[in-house]
């Protein structure tokens, strides 16, 4: 009798132990997929986060371009980027963001700007900074490295034709952006006759201005000059950056 | 006899095992309410976060604020969410005040689950500004 109860008794412990690890099995399985499910979350955050940034960042290098070539000076790019980084590291998406910046320091870039506006028919406004982004999530963290670059460049050609005094001066000027061509939001042509002399603007509507609609202009207009003809073209492109360049002719 | 007696309790053990497995999966399979809150709350959340990334690729974003067309950056979002969503936008300066005098939303908020994202927006203008745009979305229905 009491064998018989023993019997009944290790069959039920059984049970209880098979259930013990079913339900062992099954709550590691859940948790498994829960953490999974986290991660996908956060990874989209993540996503999120980095492309906000960027885009952030990237509107911060155009405005400091376009203030430091109008004008403005090369420190601006440091001090807006500052402003920017004290904002979304007090205003963290859904985890924690630490932006570090390196503007480009070389021969021909000064604080990450360089504005080379040569009189060798070409010039160049341009903008270079390296980034660090450091993001960590509860279940993720993240780090990227990525360079901006905002460049707009103007080629200048001019040639001239005509006597020694009356002369017809044909300039054609192509705006560039770091994408490829690029528009131009006003033009200003101006020409110098005489070395050191004064610079005289050319008016573009009496002047025919034909705009080809892919970032090149030309002009054909009347000078009086002794000797070579000095041509400037200055030009904003859509994003307000400014760059001009000079020719001979 | 004996053997048939031993083998019956295995078979009560396999029994109960495959029983409490399919219990328990069944149980497993059946999303609790609060997850089916929260991955809507998510999917919204997302929503307004694509919504806001989406409206400043061009760098346009800002323009709109600083030239004050509310009316244009109301009909950009909702072009850019379903109409069985409300939305309600808000800019911020650097010092979290609001900036927009008019409210930007498609109406009064039927729901109370309301999912928000918020995006830190440069100026790209020489003239250099950060606004802080803020956009809550909940279901209509």
């Amino acid at each position: 009798m009491t064998q018989k109860r023993k019997k009944s008794d290790s069959g039920q412990a059984l049970i209880i132990t098979s259930l013990i690890i079913t339900m062992l099995l099954l709550s590691t399985a859940y948790y498994v997929f829960e953490i999974n499910n986290n991660v996908t979350d956060d990874s989209a955050s993540i996503d999120y986060e980095f492309s906000a940034t960027k885009l952030s960042t990237l509107d911060t290098v155009v405005s400091a371009l376009a203030n430091a070539s109008n004008g403005g000076g090369t420190s601006v790019l440091t001090a807006n980027l500052d402003r920017l980084v004290s904002i979304l590291q007090s205003h963290s998406y859904d985890g924690e963001i630490r932006l570090l910046f390196i503007p480009l320091v070389s021969a021909s870039y000064q604080n990450g700007i360089e504005t080379s506006w040569g009189s060798n028919g070409s010039g160049i406004s341009s903008a270079y900074v390296n980034f660090i982004l450091n993001e960590s999530a509860p279940s993720v963290n993240y780090c990227s490295q990525y360079a901006t670059n905002i460049t707009t460049a103007l080629i200048v050609q001019a040639s001239s034709t005509g006597n020694d005094s009356e002369k017809t001066v044909n300039a054609t000027w192509t705006v560039y952006s770091e994408q490829g061509f690029a528009l131009a939001k006003d033009i200003r042509v101006l020409y110098q006759n005489e070395t050191d002399g004064p610079w005289i603007p050319v008016d573009l509507l009496s002047n025919n201005l034909i705009d080809y609609g892919n970032g090149t202009y030309s002009l054909c207009f009347n000078a009086y000059a002794l000797s070579t003809i000095e041509v400037s073209a200055q030009v904003h492109d859509s994003r307000g950056i400014f760059v001009m360049a000079n020719a001979t002719c | 006899m004996r053997f048939l007696a031993a083998k019956r309790g295995q078979i009560r053990v396999i029994e109960a095992f495959f029983a409490s497995v399919l219990l328990l999966s069944a149980l497993a399979m059946i999303p609790s309410g609060s997850q089916v809150g929260r991955s809507h709350d998510e999917t919204l959340h997302s929503l307004a976060q694509r919504t806001l990334v989406t409206l400043d690729t061009d760098g346009s974003l800002s323009s709109l604020i600083e030239n004050g067309s509310w009316d244009t950056l109301r009909e950009c979002v909702q072009s850019l969410v379903s109409p069985a969503i409300w939305f309600n936008l808000t800019v911020f300066d650097e010092n979290m005040n609001p900036v927009n005098e008019v409210l930007i939303s498609s109406g009064s908020p039927v729901n109370t689950d309301i999912a928000a994202a918020e995006y830190v927006c440069a100026s790209s203008g020489s003239n250099y500004r950060i606004y802080v745009v803020r956009l809550q979305l909940s279901n209509v229905s």
